[in-house]
């Protein structure tokens, strides 16, 4: 199975994180919060819609709410198959990093 | 309130539906609606509204590919459909290829041309760091202009050692000309330089062979270019051989060989000699003469005008002090400005260009594309229009409408990139003569690709868009039920508009071919003027010492020639007098200083020329005062203007340190610098030429026939009278030619520029009125079997055409006079602007769009009505 891309490890791991609020405004909220940069709608629904067809994300729609102009929310929940994806990106980076840590990349970079 | 905020959602709403993405719409305008709605309380409207349309506009690009991903299988069915039109309208089709492939591949063409003028002198490593010294006549100039671009030769060495903010400088004289000889092998070089050994460390130009250390140092050293290099001794080092050079005794040693200075730089030397060689017979210590090409590098964080300021302060407590000249200052001028911003400067190495012609080609190169797109996007939608019935069929088998505006921008896309493919097959097919046409070496290696690319692919997105607008927007819309039972007949919006679309292309083409009257009506004028001397059958040669020590023997020879009327030596030709010197004329104030240009020469120079004296007398032999003493001056009408003298004969002037001399004759003002100039004052002066101490031409005055016979002959007895054989000559008419370069290049470039826009605002017309006539096409049925001529159809369907093109006259003729008026106020000498120029542009304009509109409107003037009726 190919890996996760780190914008598709990103969004998986704000739908775990926000657990049942995960749509659209919180997703993007939260991920332009940690990474401090600006998600476009288009690309937040694009990885999000890519991550549905991979099956690792299920997509329901709710109730139109007023403060939304009537429109409805896509919520997002997390599968099996999204958390097993996660395990393996974690092993991956794991393995990947071994020994290194954060004193010994300060020193290096000292 | 709220119905405001609702029409920028719904806006947005339109956007998304567009470009045909409907998954996530209501999600998406769900969330920014809520986000929007949280940033207006916070934040406050107008804060929260930027917002938003920041979001929707950076999501726009997400959005587009996600689009495009799901429709891939029905962008096979629009390219059959598309290349099934293409074939169904074969001419239709050609015309509006080729139309917009023609001015793509000008557009590129040009906007190389543009990146070649912006990059010169670019590849310097210090390139921003390095100043040209500039000359400045602080007292009132009588040359033309106050600038020039040569300083006096101790500067560098003085500013050096004075001023520390200066890192390194070095001065180089203009090119001169003369023989090389490698063994017995001669060749004619014009490119030879003087220069000091800093030379490499200014400017960057890597060796082939040899390097930068010490290769000028030595006297009698030469570095060549790589090209030279090959000419003499082929494709092998050659550092150590010895060539000869023009006058002197001593062989020069090769020290390097240098990597062709690239086209894009304001110097271009062959040969550059170590300026050590002339240390003795050069002043080099003078501050009386400037005449050396000087640049200073400044340090990093040196500023450009402090450093002047400092410059200027030395000069005048250092130089000026001591000097007998004082009305002088120094400039600094960065290098890069040399090729595009130094035109009112005098004395470039190579000529120079304007920053101006770069506007106007800019301006030129955006008209062409502009006016190509125009035809294009006309064009289309006329086609498209035709397809109704298609799109109504589509809809009613389901097509949404994003599916149709789909189609049709991706048929306008797909047309658009066949013709950028096309261009860019045909600007590199024409970058050659394209290249000689401009007189630049366009070769690739300068050339931005990622610029060029990404302009180019700008440009196709926009075209593909405005001309797939219109059909995708207009005919997706439309209701399906009333067009395929025919109720609906396809009306086009926005004839108005496409007329003016027309008007404006005339306006552009008329302006230039009234340009391109004036322009080539003054070129005319400039080549058949009457300058005031003889300009036809004169051939120059350039002169060496042997000659001149036997002038007069050796012309009284080629006198006998029958094909030689008559011959003279001068110091310059009369074409270009760029010699000056300061004056002493009687009747001058203490304190005035005056400059003035001369020239030295033989008797017979006034007759061999042909000028006219009109008071007192040519330099004669039978007066023997002509070479005594200071000798005997004419001088030209300005020159006694402006010496203030309304009886000049007889009077005194001195120039340099020579004894004062006598007036004895007044010619008639001629053109003795460029037509752009006002006439000047000049003096001539007699010398005979086995005296002379400065270089002579020789002008020979030949009768019309056999003259490669008369020039051989010549060439024969040449050799007996000079060791060397070498013979350089030219026609003076070539010569005179040269100096107005850039007029005669400037009327090939409107000739085509007019050409070529002539061709598309046709090809859009063509167009436009083949798309009326097929409009019209059932209402000219019915005209004509109600009885109607064709005659009189014909004259009404021009009509609709023709006061277009009379509206673009009525603007562009105004335009263009003023234009060209003040065009022509450059030169000195020029001519008026005369009634039968517009009429000739109105009259060119008027019948190129008729005959093109009548393509089309004889076939329908003429057409069956019975075959435009019978399904009715």
């Amino acid at each position: 199975m190919k890996d996760l891309t780190l914008t598709e490890e990103m969004f998986l791991l704000a739908v775990w994180k926000l657990r049942d609020n995960a749509y659209g405004v919180t997703i993007r909220r939260h991920v332009s919060e940690v990474t401090d940069r600006t998600y476009p709608y288009g690309t937040l629904y694009s990885a999000l819609d890519k991550l549905v067809r991979r099956g690792f994300l299920t997509k329901t729609e709710s109730d139109p709410t007023p403060e939304r102009g009537g429109r409805s929310k896509n919520y997002y929940t997390i599968t099996a198959d999204g958390l097993s994806a996660l395990k393996n990106a974690l092993e991956l980076k794991k393995a990947m990093w071994g020994d290194m840590n954060d004193v010994i990349l300060d020193k290096g970079l000292k | 309130m709220n119905k405001k905020k609702k029409s920028y959602v719904l806006r947005a709403e339109l956007i998304l539906k567009y470009l045909g993405y409907s998954k996530n719409k209501y999600a998406i305008l769900g969330d920014l609606e809520e986000e929007f709605n949280d940033r207006l309380s916070s934040q406050g409207k107008f804060s929260a509204k930027i917002w938003y349309w920041k979001l929707v506009l950076i999501s726009l690009p997400a959005f587009f590919c996600d689009s495009i991903y799901g429709s891939i299988v029905m962008f096979k069915n629009y390219l059959k459909i598309s290349i099934r039109n293409i074939k169904r309208q074969k001419v239709y089709s050609l015309i509006n290829i080729s139309g917009l492939a023609i001015g793509f591949a000008c557009f590129i063409l040009i906007f190389l041309f543009i990146q070649y003028e912006l990059s010169f002198d670019s590849y310097h490593k210090k390139a921003d760091r390095i100043k040209k010294i500039i000359y400045k006549f602080t007292d009132a100039s009588k040359m033309g202009s106050d600038l020039k671009m040569t300083v006096h030769p101790p500067c560098i060495p003085a500013l050096l050692d004075a001023i520390p903010e200066i890192e390194t400088g070095t001065r180089f004289t203009r090119y001169y000309n003369g023989p090389v000889e490698i063994g017995d092998k001669t060749f004619h070089e014009d490119k030879w330089i003087w220069a000091d050994e800093r030379i490499f460390d200014v400017f960057t130009i890597p060796f082939v062979y040899g390097s930068k250390e010490n290769a000028l140092t030595e006297p009698y050293s030469v570095v060549i270019n790589h090209v030279t290099a090959i000419k003499y001794f082929g494709d092998v080092d050659p550092v150590g051989e010895k060539l000869k050079y023009s006058s002197f005794s001593r062989e020069f040693r090769i020290t390097g060989v240098i990597k062709d200075i690239p086209g894009n730089s304001h110097f271009k030397p062959d040969l550059i000699g170590s300026l050590e060689t002339q240390r003795n017979r050069w002043p080099m210590e003078s501050w009386d003469a400037h005449w050396f090409h000087s640049y200073i590098v400044l340090y990093e964080e040196t500023d450009q005008d402090e450093l002047e300021e400092k410059i200027r302060t030395f000069i005048d407590d250092h130089i000026l002090r001591d000097a007998s000249n004082k009305s002088w200052t120094y400039l600094l001028k960065p290098m890069e400005d040399i090729h595009l911003r130094s035109s009112n400067v005098l004395s470039t190495v190579e000529p120079v260009s304007d920053i101006k012609f770069v506007y106007i080609s800019s301006v030129i190169a955006l008209f062409i594309i502009i006016i190509a797109c125009i035809n294009f996007v006309n064009l289309s939608t006329s086609l498209s229009v035709k397809r109704s019935k298609e799109v109504m069929v589509r809809k009613v088998t389901g097509a949404q409408r994003y599916q149709l505006f789909r189609q049709f921008l991706s048929e306008s896309a797909i047309l658009t990139i066949i013709s950028l493919v096309l261009a860019i097959f045909l600007s590199g097919f024409l970058l050659e003569s394209f290249a000689k046409f401009v007189e630049r070496d366009l070769s690739q290696e300068f050339i931005d690709t990622k610029v060029t690319i990404f302009v180019l692919i700008i440009t196709a997105i926009l075209i593909s868009i405005a001309s797939g607008y219109y059909p995708a927007f207009y005919l997706s819309g439309l209701d399906p039920n009333a067009v395929i039972k025919g109720k609906h007949s396809i009306k086009v919006k926005g004839v108005n508009f496409r007329n003016l679309l027309v008007v404006f292309q005339f306006t552009i083409s008329v302006f230039l071919i009234f340009c391109t009257l004036i322009i080539s009506g003054q070129v005319d004028f400039i080549k058949n003027a009457d300058v005031g001397y003889n300009r036809e059958n004169v051939v120059v040669f350039d002169t060496n010492s042997d000659i001149l020590r036997n002038s007069s023997p050796f012309r009284n020879e080629l006198l006998q020639i029958p094909g030689v009327s008559n011959i003279t030596f001068s110091l310059t030709l009369p074409i270009l007098i760029n010699w000056d010197t300061d004056i002493d004329y009687e009747g001058r104030q203490e304190d005035e200083s005056f400059n003035i240009y001369f020239c030295e020469v033989d008797y017979d120079f006034i007759e061999a020329y042909n000028m006219e004296i009109i008071e007192g007398r040519d330099f004669s032999r039978n007066f023997s005062t002509d070479l005594a003493g200071g000798g005997a001056y004419i001088i030209n009408e300005t020159a006694a203007k402006s010496f203030g003298w309304s009886n000049p004969i007889g009077k005194k002037i001195g120039h340099g340190n020579s004894e004062k001399g006598t007036v004895v004759g007044v010619v008639k003002d001629f053109v003795s610098r460029s037509m752009h100039l006002p006439q000047e004052p000049v003096f001539l002066k007699l010398t005979l030429s086995g005296y002379a101490n400065r270089p002579r031409f020789m002008s020979v005055m030949l009768n019309s026939e056999n003259v490669s016979n008369t020039i051989e002959t010549i060439e024969k007895i040449w050799v007996k009278y000079s060791d060397s054989d070498f013979i350089n000559y030219y026609y003076l008419d070539d010569a005179y030619d040269r100096l107005h370069r850039s007029e005669i290049k400037m009327n090939k470039q409107s000739n085509f520029f007019a050409l070529l826009a002539i061709f598309i605002s046709c090809l859009g017309l063509f167009g436009l009125a083949s798309f009326t006539a097929e409009q019209s096409r059932k209402e000219m049925g019915i005209r004509k079997a109600l009885g109607a001529s064709a005659n009189a159809i014909f004259t009404l369907l021009s009509w609709k055409f023709f006061k277009w093109i009379i509206l673009a006259d009525l603007i562009a003729l105004p335009a263009g006079y003023f234009v060209m008026n003040r065009w022509l106020q450059d030169f000195a000498y020029r001519i008026d602007i005369e009634a039968i120029a517009f009429f000739s542009a109105f009259l060119i304009a008027v019948v190129i769009s008729l005959v093109t509109i009548s393509i089309q409107t004889l076939k329908a003037a003429f057409a069956n009505p019975v075959n435009s009726l019978r399904y009715e």
